[in-house]
């Protein structure tokens, strides 16, 4: 559940915090659960959700905030800085290059954003996506598809930008 | 062809970036933290039905007894009201009756 949440608001304590939120919801609905999908699904669902629901209220706060400060009062440290984001789990050789992987995940809608995360870092299976966003298998598959194609251009973007 | 391909490898080895990689690890006061929030959601939830039905059924009756009162008020208001008017109908009768008529 933390590892998801991490993967996609790309900042570990609001992850912890979402990790909470969902400790709660989960707590708090557990006899609402009817057992229609696994109860690992159902986690998985609530935890996108979170964050999804995160995300967008953050993106709400950007737009209508006509001046705000971009550094924490107390650390000065960035708030929610994503553009060096670095996975804990990523390893070592591969930390450099997976900054811009996350950076352009940013970018991708909701859907192909979920799709993506759960298939490439949560290596969960097309089926098993497809109980989680309560879509079919393919839908998936051409979630997946459009996410990489778009993940690619961008990706080719960065590359001409930093040959210049 | 040879920066094509340099930019093919390089965008392929960024979207491969993720493979091998571990979960990652929660802080450990996480657990407690959620431990803490979940018994403090559960100590509100533990007031029992019957309470809140009771705090319910008092509030409506309350607002019931208020209403009464209100209603009673004006219906003994109107009443009294009525019998002023009349009273005061039988007195201009009687200043009528009294007066002496003359005929010229």
């Amino acid at each position: 559940m933390l590892n998801t949440a991490i993967s996609f608001v790309q900042n570990h304590e609001w992850a912890e915090d979402i990790a909470q939120e969902v400790f709660i919801e989960i707590y708090q609905s557990i006899e609402k659960f009817n057992e229609q999908s696994s109860l690992g699904t159902w986690i998985y669902r609530v935890t996108v959700n979170k964050c999804l629901d995160g995300i967008r209220a953050q993106k709400r706060q950007k737009r209508f905030a006509f001046v705000t400060s971009l550094f924490h009062k107390d650390t000065g440290e960035l708030i929610y800085d994503s553009s060096n984001f670095e996975h804990p789990g990523i390893l070592a050789e591969r930390k450099e290059k997976s900054k811009y992987l996350f950076k352009v995940i940013e970018g991708l809608p909701g859907n192909q954003k979920t799709a993506f995360i759960l298939s490439q870092i949560e290596d969960l299976s097309q089926k098993e996506i497809a109980e989680i966003l309560n879509i079919s298998t393919k839908a998936v598959e051409s979630l997946i598809q459009r996410a990489k194609a778009s993940l690619r251009l961008k990706l080719e973007n960065i590359y001409e930008g930093r040959r210049k | 062809m040879d920066s094509r391909n340099n930019k093919e490898k390089w965008v392929n080895e960024v979207l491969a970036s993720t493979e091998g990689m571990k979960k990652a690890e929660a802080n450990p006061f996480l657990y407690e933290k959620i431990r803490y929030r979940m018994q403090q959601k559960g100590a509100v939830q533990d007031i029992p039905a019957i309470v809140l039905l009771s705090k319910w059924i008092i509030a409506c009756l309350v607002i019931l007894a208020i209403n009464s009162i209100a209603i009673t008020t004006e219906i003994r208001r109107e009443k009294d009201k009525a019998l002023m008017q009349k009273d005061a109908n039988v007195g201009m009768l009687g200043e009528l009756g009294n007066q002496t008529t003359y005929n010229y």
